[in-house]
Parts: structure tokens; C-alpha cells; sequence
């Protein structure tokens, strides 16, 4: 659906081949390979993207924010399979997970939630409409929405009925010509034949295919600068639950809606907090986590039974490991810092051996002081270790790709073409040595030099994540290096995981890559110039409370990109 | 166990979303088929990650060859295939994003990939999805009407992280930018194409009304398609292409559900395949089976007339799976990378890809076991095998492994090896599709970017 091309100021790659370090040309001449350049954009570049624009020292920063609102792309949004099944769970109290039919969502920048990604075609409709039958056959209306039909009579039970359950499918009130139309389409089934409970059902289930159900469709409320308009209150209600919650609004947040209550961004934002509060939020930022960090991978992971005779029977400890690290973690201490450096995790006793440390008893995770190895923070999670790594050994490659991509949000460009791979030397033993090629070459070490000298820092633990001081005899060696980062103090030399974990936490880079990964995660797009307000909120935000994640969640419910949405006339649309 | 499908009644109106409906002993037997020649079917089946080019091209050309190991599975069907050498995907050269997106965006679409952000998670410059509709999807559009299923996709692991999809794990589009996704459980797709639905109506209206349930779907599609085009209306240009691609979805739901009174036209040798046992199909060492249960359902859909036009994606480009059942432990991509003076890596790829051989053959092996007409539906099908990639430690996308397969109808002149390219005269792989096209009975001179295409491969007629 991408006819009109996004601004790609954002995810310039890389230029690998000798001049990663080359500052961008001028913004006016700036072009992304494939984009048309008519519209390159007047914007400011965001601050911190790759490549780092190289600020003159004697300029003063100015602030991308101007006191006009700019909202950014404001793409119709579609349920996620996550999204769906939550909804029909707190609509009709239904808990089988339709979406486990759907094929497979489409994803992007890591994220399922993209909203340009996520168009409906033949067999999602298909399942749409199968799921939709199947959830209204389950359904009672008569308990829905209680109404005495001896009393009231069947059609003004009727009309009650889609009022109200209508108000809660599609998020918002009926429009009296919506209304009007659904009644109708009540009394067809009914002179058809069908009596009034199953042509309720017939209402509900299309309520249940209608685009307003199955997106979240924002019309907007007033324009309130050029390209921006603002939002109703239903459509607030409905950004804050699908961001914190992944599911349509409660009660409160329904009735701060109809009652005029999110008019001010700190009223939005107090909402938000509640919602924070709750314990439903917890598995939206478990969601963030898994797909932010691709913890999914390790369900995939492949390993030689002869190499990692162990990786079988512990892989269930690792995901359980880390998951329970970051619920603890983000929920407890919730800095970016701890996340990567902490000397607290949580393992059961298979895994406690396995690292070398004691407490654990049995199959329960327990709390745990890395204290004394030298484990420190996620990246040295055998759920990590050993699903970016290869089914053999480690991969330097993949553990320094992942850190690139992720924590810096640096987009690595692609392999040369036409382009023999080199044989390591016969005389390489360590993974390390093996790879020494990747310096040697030049028409390796442009892109290599950015992964695998990360990557080394992590060499003490094998190919899935076992500490290890040698490798096929030889010493292992842990220095490292990064280079090119987004800002140049991330840069240097490190010994080891934990000096390259305390170098990361301490990272400008990883902080601002961290707000931008919520804010992909928020928005369901990739951001763009437009945005750069919005991230330049967010990333001072997280600065000045020393990279609290949580006042990061609440601060994003203040953006431009959150309070506001582009206009729709200037997308082509009307009134 | 198989169950004749001529038993079945197919479609009563708008009462069934799958095909099949209860099996009515009333039903009168079906007997006439269309006066015309047989359907003609087509078949686009991808896998992963180049090939080893001196194990996979004869050296001979034209009808006298032998098929090198990775084909040597094909051999007891050589007369049926087209081994072509030297077609280059041209396309995956130009716009943006790496070389294994960018080869299955072109795969099939014959387009390179949008502008945009959607994907820079990997390696290369960020890019969109594909930039136009699939072949498989055009020939579709041109020959789907007289089938329930205008078209039917097919994937074994089709997803490097499920339950997520990116660019490179898809192939068929059915517009710029809308991925078509594929089946990956076999026993849902069973169930999809050979069994019913758990549906409303079926209980408060028994026996008071005729079809409460097609009925009723009528009413319900009729209020979809008119709140989205009424949505359209108010909505910016994108978000308006974006409903376009679901109100199509639902016109298509719609006239698969009306259109089939009475039963399509199917072959004597239609029947329904025995249910695939439940299979964890996300699970690597499930790959033989999931295989087999789908080359079973598509020769099934085509012996059947389910459909006329199915596309079957092994894995995923950049593929990352782990040939165990062959005694492989390493990872298909990885083993790609290594250059070709590593021989135990070369014997490791040929292996898998002689395997996927294997699977062609077995598929055509259960068309020619399909009477229909004078023959078999083997001799009015057509498999179009190709490759994101021509080579995989290069990455390049030159000399890409394209094989045709099955009588087609007799629109080519199978049984032989061809040798194309050379300066100045390029052998663009949208010329191969504009002869799929024309094959199936499309009339094409071009398909995809038109500067990549100088009309229908010579020499294949």
C-alpha cells in the first residue's frame, strides 16, 4: 500500500564500503537509493538517526519542536491478531483466541503491529467472517445486553441491543444513519424467518466483519494546525487501550470519553498512568519485550544434538529466564540500565547449574546474584547466547548484527554481490581467528567491522551461551570494539560482557534507539521526519529521569504523534 | 481413506464457505463436465537460497541431455520438463533492499519492491513489500472465475518467525504492496477446501427457515462492503488503497459463495484426500510430512477443480532450514554462503536440493495418476519451479535455477534442456512469466517492469 513513498530520512543505511564515518550530504541533496527525490522533505533530521548528522561545534541545538502540532503519517490501523483476540475477549467474554486461524500478520521493524503492513486479503477475510459466525453462534445476546422482551417488545429490544453492544464494537457510538442500517438489516433477517435471538446474532456477527471493528478508524475531530487534526475523545480512549493494553477501552475510560475527560494532555496522560497501573499492561510490554528483542527466535533455535547435547531440555529454562528478567526488571527497577547490566536474574535450577551459580532448588524460577561470573544483564542470557548463534557454534556476526540493529538502531547494508566468500585460514582455531578474514578483506571489513568486534566481546560464552575460557583448546579472547555509532561516545574498546553492557547502558545511543523502538511499537509505523518533535520529547524524557521505562510509556501518550493525527484532507480524504 | 467428491454437493448459494457441504445421498450424480478440453493448471513452486549451478544445469542442450544430481530425481518425468538456463532476474538488480527480498519480491511479480521502512531488520536498504501483482495472481484473475477458489496458496514453513510475515517470506501479491498469505497447517487447509465450517444457524432455525445461514450472509457481507466504501470516501489515498484490497477480498468471498450452483466441472479422478494427521507445522523436523500433506491437497484442488492456479513456497528466501532428515545439521542459509570450493557444503546444498526435486517429482507423480480426458491432469498442468536467488554465496540473482514442468497442455515443447543469454540478448525472467501467461491462455506481451521484458522466452513453443 506504499504509493506514496515514506520519508527515509530515518533508516539511511549504512554506507559500508570506507566511509561509515563520512558525514551525509546536506539535506537538501540527501536520497535513499530507489526514492524518488521529489519530495525530499524540509524537515529537521531527527536527531541521533543513523548516519549521525555531524553537528558544528559552534552551533547551538535547536529544538525540532515549534509549538505547531505534527502528527506524522496517521495510517488506518487494523487489529493485530494480539489486538483481536483481546477484543473479542472483553466484548463477548470469549477466550479462544480466533486469531490461532488467522495467517500468519504480517510484520515489520520488528513489530506486528505496522499499520501499513496489515491489509486484509482473500483468506483473511475469509477467517474474518468464519471467526465472526463462529463467535456470534457462541454468543447470548439475551445476556449481552439484558432486555425484557415480554415487556419491551422485540424490536426496541433489538434496537437496544445494537445501540449498545454497537457503542462497545465499534468503540464509539453509533451514527444514527449506522444505526438505522443495522436495524435494518435485524428486521430483513427477522421477515426472512429467522426469529429475534438469531437475528441478533446475524447483527452481531456484522458488527463483528465491519471495518469499524476491525479497524480503528480515526476521522478526527477539529483541524487544529495545517496537516494536523485533532482526535475525538472515543479515539483517545481507543489509543491509550490499544497502546498500554492491547484491548478496546474499559468502563472509565468510556465514560471519560462520553464525559469530555480527555480533552488535556494531562488528563490523556493521567489515564494513561491508570492503565500503566493495571495489571493488563503487563503482557502488552511482555509483547514490546518479545518482539523488540525477538525472543520468538529462541522457539526456532536449531541445535546440533552432538555440538549442544544440553540446548533441548534447557531451552524452556532460558525463555522462562529471560521473560521473568524482563517482567522483574521493567516492572521493578524499569531503567534501560538495568536491562542491560543487571546482576539479578531469575533461573531454575537446571539453568542455575548451567551458569554456575547456586540457590535454586527445582523447576521453580527463583531469584539469583550473577555476583562472582561473568554474566551482567540481557545480552548474557543463554536465551540470547544461544538463539543468536548458529546450530554449531557462536556467531559473533549474529550477537554484533543484534546489537547494531536493535540497540542502536543502525540498519546494516547488504552483502557485496558477485562475491566469493573467503576460506577462513587453515590455520585459524577460535571463532575469532576464523573470522579474521572479515578484517583482512576489504571488501568484508566495511560491514564486519561494525558486528563482529561486538560480537568478540561476547566469545567467553559458546554457542548457546555456556561460560567457556577456551574454545577448541585455544584461549578464548572477550576485547572488542564499536565503532560508527550514532553518537561517538559510544564508541571504543571494551574487555569483555560487562564492560560492553555498562557501555551500552551508558549509551546516549541505546536510549534514544529504546524510545524509538516504543514509539514504532506505539504509533504502529516507522518513524519519520515529521516525528521528530515527538522523539525529541521522548528521548529528553528518558534522559531526565535517568531512563525510566515507564515514565517513557506515559510521556509518548504526550506527543504530537499520540494527541493528534495527520489531517485527512491533506491525505485526499473529506469531511 | 478417500471419499468420492461426486458425492458432494458444492456450494449451495451463499450456505457454505468452504466447498463442500453435507453429503446429500439425494444429490443427483453429477455426469456432465464442460464440452470444452481439459482445465489447464498452473503451479509456482519456490525454494530458497540459489542452487550449486554445476549440479543442477545439463551441459547438453536441447532433447538429448542428462539431468545433473539436484534434477536426477526428475528423470522418470524428463520428458515433461524444460531445465532453463542462463534466465536472470534483472529486476532484483534495481530499488531498494538486499538480495533475498529482493528476489522473492521479483520472483513473481516481475517488479523490484516499494520505497519505504517497512523493512530495515535485516540487511541492506530498508524497502517496502512487492511493487505489483504476482503472475500467479494475474493468470488468476484471468482464469479463476469458473473455480470456487480463484486461486490457492500453499507454504511449508513459509515463515522464518511465526506467526509474523515479512518481505522475505512472501511472494504472491495480489496488488503493489498486498502480500498474499499462504496456508501453512495442513489440516486447516484441508479442512478449508474439503470440509464445513462451524457456522450460526444451524440451531434456532432448524427446519423454519430454507438457508438462514446464506441468507444471512448476504446481509452481513452487504453491510461490510458498504460501510468500507463509505469509509473510503472520507479516508486519505493510501488508507482508500488499503480497503480497496479488502472490499476485492470480500467480492471474491462473495462470488465463490454465489457463483458455484451446481458443482464446478471435475475430473472422473477427483477425490477427496485422506485428512492430514494434526502436524506441528511450524516445526523444522515436520518439513517431509507438511510437504506431502500439501502436494496432496494441491493435486487434489486441481483434480477437482477447486481452483486452477496454486502457488507452493518451501521455507522462506534466505531460507533457514535445517535439512535433519537428510542428515544435515547445518542451516540451509549458512551452508548457501560458503564458496564452492567447499565441497562437503556443496554436496550439502545439492542434497537439499535434490530433495526439493524429489518432492516436484512426487507431486508429478500424483497428477499422472489423474485420469482426465485422453490422459492425465499432469498433461494439463504446469509447474513453474524457481529461486529467489541464482547462487547463493554470491547472492546472485544471474543464472537463476527456473525448471518447467508437466505437459501444459501442450503449449510447450517439453523434454528439453535450453540454454539462454549471452550479450547482448538477455533472457529476463519476465519473459519466462509473460510464457506462463501465455501458456495458461493469458494473451500478455509483457509482465512486470517493462524494462525488464522483451516479450515471451523463444524457443519454449
Amino acid at each position: 500500500m506504499r504509493l506514496s513513498p515514506a520519508l527515509l530520512l530515518l533508516a539511511l543505511p549504512l554506507s559500508c564500503v570506507g566511509e561509515i564515518d563520512t558525514p551525509p550530504a546536506p539535506e537538501a541533496t540527501r536520497t535513499v537509493p530507489g526514492m524518488p527525490t521529489g519530495s525530499t522533505p524540509t524537515q529537521p533530521p531527527i536527531p541521533g538517526m543513523p548516519p549521525l548528522p555531524v553537528t558544528p561545534p559552534d552551533s547551538t541545538p535547536t529544538s525540532a519542536c515549534t509549538g505547531v502540532p505534527s502528527p506524522g503519517a496517521s495510517p488506518l490501523r487494523r487489529l493485530n491478531s494480539t489486538e483481536y483476540d483481546n477484543t473479542v475477549k472483553d466484548l463477548l467474554g470469549d477466550g479462544s483466541h480466533p486469531s490461532a486461524a488467522f495467517p500468519a500478520e504480517n510484520a515489520s521493524l520488528s513489530f506486528d503491529n505496522d499499520a501499513e503492513a496489515m491489509v486484509v486479503t482473500g483468506l483473511l477475510a475469509e477467517k474474518y467472517l468464519d471467526a465472526a459466525e463462529a463467535l456470534a453462534a457462541k454468543a447470548d445476546p439475551a445476556a449481552l445486553v439484558p432486555c425484557d422482551v415480554a415487556m419491551r417488545g422485540e424490536s426496541a429490544c433489538a434496537r437496544t441491543f445494537i445501540e449498545t453492544f454497537g457503542l462497545r464494537a465499534y468503540r464509539r457510538p453509533l451514527t444514527t444513519d449506522e444505526l438505522g442500517r443495522l436495524v435494518q438489516a435485524y428486521s430483513t433477517t427477522r421477515s426472512q424467518g429467522a426469529n429475534h435471538l438469531s437475528a441478533l446474532r446475524t447483527v452481531l456477527t456484522a458488527l463483528l466483519v465491519s471495518p469499524h471493528f476491525l479497524y480503528r478508524v480515526e476521522l478526527g475531530g477539529p483541524q487544529v494546525a495545517a496537516n494536523a487534526q485533532s482526535l475525538t475523545p472515543y479515539e483517545l480512549a481507543s489509543r491509550l487501550s490499544y497502546f498500554l493494553w492491547s484491548a478496546p477501552p474499559d468502563d472509565l475510560l468510556f465514560a471519560a470519553a462520553a464525559q469530555g475527560q480527555l480533552s488535556t494532555p494531562d488528563q490523556v496522560a493521567g489515564q494513561a498512568r491508570r492503565l500503566l497501573a493495571d495489571p493488563r499492561a503487563h503482557a502488552t510490554v511482555a509483547r514490546f519485550h518479545e518482539q523488540w528483542l525477538g525472543l520468538g527466535r529462541l522457539d526456532h533455535t536449531t541445535k546440533d544434538t552432538t555440538a549442544f547435547p544440553l540446548f533441548a531440555t534447557l531451552r524452556a529454562s532460558m525463555k522462562a529466564e529471560t521473560t521473568a528478567f524482563l517482567e522483574n526488571t521493567f516492572w521493578g527497577d524499569g531503567t534501560v540500565a538495568a536491562l542491560l547490566t543487571s546482576k539479578r536474574t531469575f533461573v531454575d535450577k537446571p539453568l542455575a547449574d548451567f551458569y554456575g551459580v547456586t540457590g535454586p532448588q527445582g523447576a521453580a524460577l527463583e531469584p539469583v546474584s550473577l555476583a562472582g561470573t561473568t554474566r551482567a544483564g540481557l545480552l548474557t542470557q543463554a536465551s540470547m547466547l544461544s538463539s543468536l548463534a548458529t546450530a554449531t557454534e557462536t556467531s559473533p556476526i549474529l550477537r554484533g548484527k543484534f546489537v547494531r540493529e536493535q540497540l542502536l538502531c543502525q540498519s546494516m547494508p547488504p552483502p557485496p554481490a558477485n562475491f566469493d566468500v573467503p576460506a577462513a585460514s587453515p590455520t585459524a582455531v577460535t571463532m575469532r581467528q576464523r573470522l579474521d578474514a572479515h578484517r583482512t578483506n576489504a571488501a568484508c571489513s566495511g560491514c564486519h567491522s561494525l558486528m563482529d568486534p561486538i560480537g568478540f566481546g561476547l566469545e567467553g560464552f559458546d554457542g548457546m551461551g555456556r561460560a567457556r575460557a577456551t574454545e577448541a583448546g585455544a584461549p578464548v579472547e572477550v576485547s572488542g570494539e564499536i565503532v560508527s555509532a550514532p553518537d561517538p561516545a559510544t564508541n571504543g574498546t571494551f574487555q569483555g560482557p560487562a564492560e560492553l553492557a555498562a557501555k551500552l547502558a551508558a549509551s546516549s545511543a541505546v536510549q534514544t534507539c529504546v524510545a524509538r523502538q516504543w514509539f514504532r511499537f506505539g504509533v504502529g509505523r516507522g518513524e519519520r521526519a515529521q516525528d521528530a518533535c515527538s522523539l525529541e520529547r521522548l528521548t529528553k524524557g528518558l534522559e531526565d529521569s535517568h531512563g525510566d521505562l515507564k515514565t517513557l510509556l506515559v510521556d509518548f501518550t504526550r506527543t504530537d504523534a499520540f494527541l493528534y493525527r495527520t489531517s485527512r484532507v491533506a491525505e485526499g480524504g473529506t469531511l | 481413506m478417500s471419499i468420492p467428491l461426486s458425492r458432494r454437493t458444492l456450494l449451495r448459494g451463499l450456505g457454505g464457505l468452504s466447498i463442500a457441504l453435507p453429503w446429500l445421498e439425494a444429490m443427483t450424480p453429477r455426469t456432465a463436465r464442460a464440452a470444452t478440453a481439459p482445465p489447464l493448471r498452473f503451479l509456482a513452486m519456490f525454494t530458497a537460497n540459489g542452487t550449486v549451478p554445476d549440479r543442477f544445469f545439463p551441459t547438453a542442450t536441447g532433447s538429448s541431455f542428462t539431468l545433473p544430481s539436484i534434477l536426477q530425481p526428475l528423470a522418470p518425468f524428463q520428458s515433461k520438463l524444460l531445465v532453463l538456463d542462463g534466465i536472470d532476474n534483472e529486476v532484483a538488480y534495481h530499488g531498494p533492499g538486499e538480495r533475498h527480498m529482493m528476489g522473492m519480491g521479483s520472483l513473481l511479480t516481475g517488479h523490484q519492491l516499494q520505497a519505504g521502512t517497512l523493512f530495515t531488520d535485516g540487511s541492506g536498504t530498508p524497502a517496502g513489500w512487492g511493487g505489483g501483482i504476482s503472475v500467479d495472481q494475474a493468470i488468476a484473475q484471468s482464469v479463476g472465475g469458473s473455480t470456487p477458489f480463484k486461486s490457492l496458496e500453499f507454504g511449508v514453513i513459509p515463515e522464518k518467525d511465526p506467526p509474523t510475515a515479512t518481505v522475505w517470506d512472501r511472494m504472491v501479491y495480489a496488488a503493489p504492496g498486498v502480500p498474499v498469505p499462504p496456508m501453512a497447517d495442513p489440516v486447516a487447509a484441508f479442512n478449508r477446501l474439503f470440509s464445513v465450517p462451524v457456522g450460526m444457524g444451524t440451531t434456532a432455525d432448524a427446519g423454519t427457515v430454507a438457508d438462514p445461514k446464506a441468507l444471512a450472509r448476504k446481509t452481513i457481507l452487504d453491510l461490510a462492503k458498504d460501510d468500507i466504501t463509505a469509509l473510503q470516501k472520507r479516508l486519505g489515498t493510501t488508507d482508500r488503497q488499503k480497503l480497496d484490497a479488502h472490499l476485492t477480498a470480500i467480492r471474491d468471498l462473495e462470488s465463490r459463495l454465489t457463483l458455484f450452483q451446481p458443482a464446478p466441472p471435475m475430473t472422473s479422478g477427483c477425490s477427496t484426500p485422506a485428512a492430514p494427521a494434526a502436524v506441528a507445522y511450524r516445526d523444522n523436523d515436520n518439513y517431509p510430512k507438511i510437504s506431502s500433506a500439501m502436494l496432496d491437497l494441491i493435486a487434489a484442488a486441481f483434480a477437482c477443480n477447486l481452483t486452477r492456479v496454486a502457488t507452493l513456497q518451501y521455507s522462506y528466501s534466505r531460507s533457514y532450514v535445517y535439512p535433519r532428515w537428510l542428515g544435515i545439521s547445518q542451516g540451509h542459509h549458512g551452508l548457501s554462503h560458503d564458496a564452492d570450493s567447499v565441497t562437503a557444503s556443496m554436496d550439502k546444498l545439492a542434497t537439499l536440493n535434490a530433495w526439493y526435486a524429489a518432492e516436484l517429482a512426487s507431486f508429478l507423480q500424483r497428477l499422472s495418476k489423474i485420469p482426465e480426458g485422453s490422459g492425465t491432469v499432469l498433461d494439463n498442468t504446469l509447474v513453474l519451479w524457481g529461486n529467489e536467488l541464482g547462487h547463493g554465496s554470491d547472492h546472485t540473482d544471474r543464472r537463476v535455477p527456473f525448471v518447467l514442468a508437466g505437459g501444459a497442455g501442450g503449449a510447450f515443447r517439453m523434454g528439453r534442456s535450453l540454454k539462454y543469454g549471452g550479450a547482448p540478448a538477455k533472457a529476463f525472467h519476465n519473459n519466462l512469466l509473460v510464457s506462463c501467461m501465455n501458456a495458461m491462455g493469458v494473451s500478455a506481451t509483457t509482465f512486470g517492469d517493462a524494462a525488464y521484458c522483451t516479450g515471451a522466452l523463444p524457443d519454449l513453443v
